[in-house]
């Protein structure tokens, strides 16, 4: 198994740097500046997949990191716009905590399941691909409203019916299938 | 709400709203495209089978995904 000290990963890690910038820009009101941090970080999200396959470094840790990486930057983005008003609150609020309950309910699975096991939820990587864009609308201040409260709506559609298979339905044994190069969400 | 500052701009906000309505259009159309054709492929699998149907309902969240950036582009030139 490759190391985890990788190509991968460190720019992976890189994608912190990101945070640091956006948040000097929309102190001082540089909504554009923010939106390129934030174009950045999510192209740095693109390329550490492909380097992991070129460089064949592919580990567990990485798709962990990978996903906690996703989780704490777009959630930071969204939490430093909400604080400087840039956007609103409640539809932020709910996406955090549609967000633990996600998490809540893949533990559930996993204990379920008997086994350390990432359920993947394929309409769960749609919001979460979704969830890359809100910041910059939101920086762009681009219709914030139209687009946060819609996200609001598709995630909450796609945690009713991922509750329902995790915490209800039996756990089939095809269910296996899914897991392969499966990414572990963290807040989506 | 606080209105972001318009000084110090890398482009214009007319040319900045055109980049992001495009980018918004374009990259939302792609996912109608590739997940039109993910729905297809996976209505061809046996749908007794869990990870089929979540599959489905996968495309269909990605599919309404795209409807609305698309829609939201639209809305912005309107």
């Amino acid at each position: 198994m490759a190391s985890n000290l990788n190509p991968a990963n460190a720019i992976t890690a890189t994608r912190f740097l990101t945070l640091p910038p956006f948040v000097w820009a929309i102190h001082h009101g540089y909504y554009q500046l923010a939106a390129v941090a934030i174009i950045v970080c999510g192209l740095l999200d693109l390329v550490d997949g492909a380097v992991a396959r070129l460089f064949n470094c592919i580990t567990p840790f990485g798709a962990v990191f990978d996903a906690l990486a996703d989780g704490f930057c777009y959630g930071f983005f969204m939490l430093v716009l909400v604080g400087y008003g840039w956007v609103p609150w409640p539809p932020v609020a709910l996406i955090i905590l549609m967000g633990v309950a996600n998490t809540w309910l893949r533990a559930i699975y996993a204990r379920r399941a008997g086994k350390t096991v990432n359920y993947r939820s394929f309409a769960m990587e749609r919001c979460v691909a979704f969830a890359a864009y809100l910041g910059g609308f939101g920086a762009s201040g681009y219709l914030v409203d139209y687009f946060y409260w819609t996200f609001v709506a598709m995630m909450a559609l796609s945690l009713v019916h991922d509750a329902k298979r995790m915490a209800i339905d039996p756990v089939e044994a095809d269910d296996d299938e899914r897991d392969a190069g499966a990414p572990v969400a963290v807040v989506a | 709400m606080m209105a972001p500052s318009s000084e110090h701009l890398l482009v214009s906000h007319e040319t900045y709203r055109w980049f992001v309505t495009i980018v918004t259009g374009g990259a939302s159309s792609y996912w109608l495209f590739i997940d039109s054709f993910r729905l297809r492929k996976a209505l061809r699998g046996d749908r007794s089978k869990g990870v089929v149907r979540d599959q489905i309902f996968g495309s269909i969240v990605g599919l309404t995904i795209g409807a609305i950036g698309v829609l939201g582009a639209v809305l912005s030139l309107s």
